[in-house]
């Protein structure tokens, strides 16, 4: 179901709440709604285009190390749990 | 298919439920999860889930497998670090204080412990932790989501699942062939360094892409961050075996990961820090 979704993620930094948006069944966008890591967020900032990026035309998917990305990825997931 | 999309549209909700169940049953950041409640005994077998059990047991063999590269039993060493952060509250979760009182805790503080001091009882489906120790299930937990997930999903032949990079792949992708999976290059952030094609195979990847943080993939052997690598990426017949094996050959580093992954019987691309590429015989024979 399109619309936007936000979910939380935890890792060993702390929580991070993300939010996805999906239009025509694809991840459009999806950025940090809330970070309360240990560590400043300018680090996984970078992350969110990856989530859209990941989406390759040239590729079916992307493996890739998660690392300390860990929250993001399940605060994706829980959003996207949220999307069906 | 499309006359069974109430039927796929469960099945997905079960495979999305398995992460949330994994990571409640595995997290060492949550004191109410299984995995904290098994840390609070030592010395007796206690009998734990399927789940638990399977991901403790196969930690724990890869752990022998590798020498010890791999090791489970790092939980109070990553925390020691600053990998120690509650997942809800925020607050710094003191592994020490939910250990069984005493005399020993000084050796897991210290380092002292290692997979040996966990033992797996097949008949039983119990776990024995010898010494007060803290399991890190983070290089297994994710696997074995996906692999749970995707036994919801193995009535449709045909299917992919995304884990944040670790994959599992069944059958064959919308055009009839294998799946490609891109391989995300350590350093250039939207480009792949490789693609390989699977069918009926987890492909996973560990990495140390951000050099600023010196990663987070300890090695048991030393207490030093692994850091000859670039990454391994592993395909593998599940994604707990590969995820688990990523990481292990990742510590090992190039030669001794690749015959690591050899002994195994799992798949592997190697990328060194000068960004060469190393593979072992079989990766691209499908």
């Amino acid at each position: 179901m399109d619309g936007t979704y936000l979910g939380w993620g935890t890792s060993r930094h702390g929580d991070i709440q993300a939010s996805v948006t999906i239009e025509e069944g694809r991840i459009t966008a999806a950025t940090i709604a809330k970070c309360l890591t240990r560590y400043s967020c300018s680090w996984v900032a970078h992350l969110p285009p990856q989530v859209v990026a990941r989406q390759s035309p040239d590729v079916d998917y992307v493996s890739g190390a998660t690392q300390s990305a860990n929250a993001f990825y399940w605060a994706v997931v829980d959003a996207l749990s949220k999307a069906k | 298919m499309k006359d069974c999309a109430p039927a796929i549209a469960s099945a997905i909700d079960r495979a999305f439920l398995w992460f949330q169940d994994i990571e409640h049953r595995c997290s060492r950041f949550d004191p109410a999860s299984e995995l904290m409640q098994l840390t609070r005994t030592t010395g007796t077998p206690v009998a734990v889930s399927e789940a638990l059990f399977h991901a403790v047991h196969l930690a724990v063999t890869l752990a022998e497998q590798s020498g010890g590269a791999f090791d489970p039993t790092v939980g109070l060493a990553m925390a020691a670090r600053g990998f120690n952060r509650h997942h809800r509250t925020d607050e710094a979760i003191d592994h020490a204080t939910l250990l069984p009182c005493g005399q020993h805790a000084d050796a897991a503080m210290t380092g002292a412990v290692s997979y040996r001091d966990v033992v797996c009882d097949d008949t039983s489906r119990t776990v024995c932790l010898q010494q007060p120790l803290v399991l890190d299930l983070g290089a297994v937990a994710k696997g074995l989501a996906v692999d749970l997930a995707a036994q919801e999903l193995q009535a449709f032949r045909n299917f992919a699942i995304d884990a944040g990079g670790d994959l599992y792949l069944s059958g064959t992708n919308a055009e009839g062939q294998p799946w490609s999976v891109g391989i995300r290059h350590p350093t250039q952030d939207h480009e792949l360094i490789d693609v390989l094609t699977v069918s009926d195979a987890a492909v996973c990847t560990s990495g140390n892409y951000e050099r600023a943080e010196g990663g987070h993939i300890l090695d048991p052997r030393t207490g030093q961050m692994a850091s000859t690598l670039a990454s391994s990426t592993v395909v593998a017949p599940t994604a707990m075996l590969a995820d688990a094996a990523a990481t292990a050959a990742f510590v090992l580093g190039l030669e001794p990961g690749l015959r690591f992954c050899q002994q195994v019987g799992v798949e592997a691309l190697m990328i060194t820090r000068d960004l060469v590429r190393h593979e072992t015989p079989d990766l691209r024979k499908q």
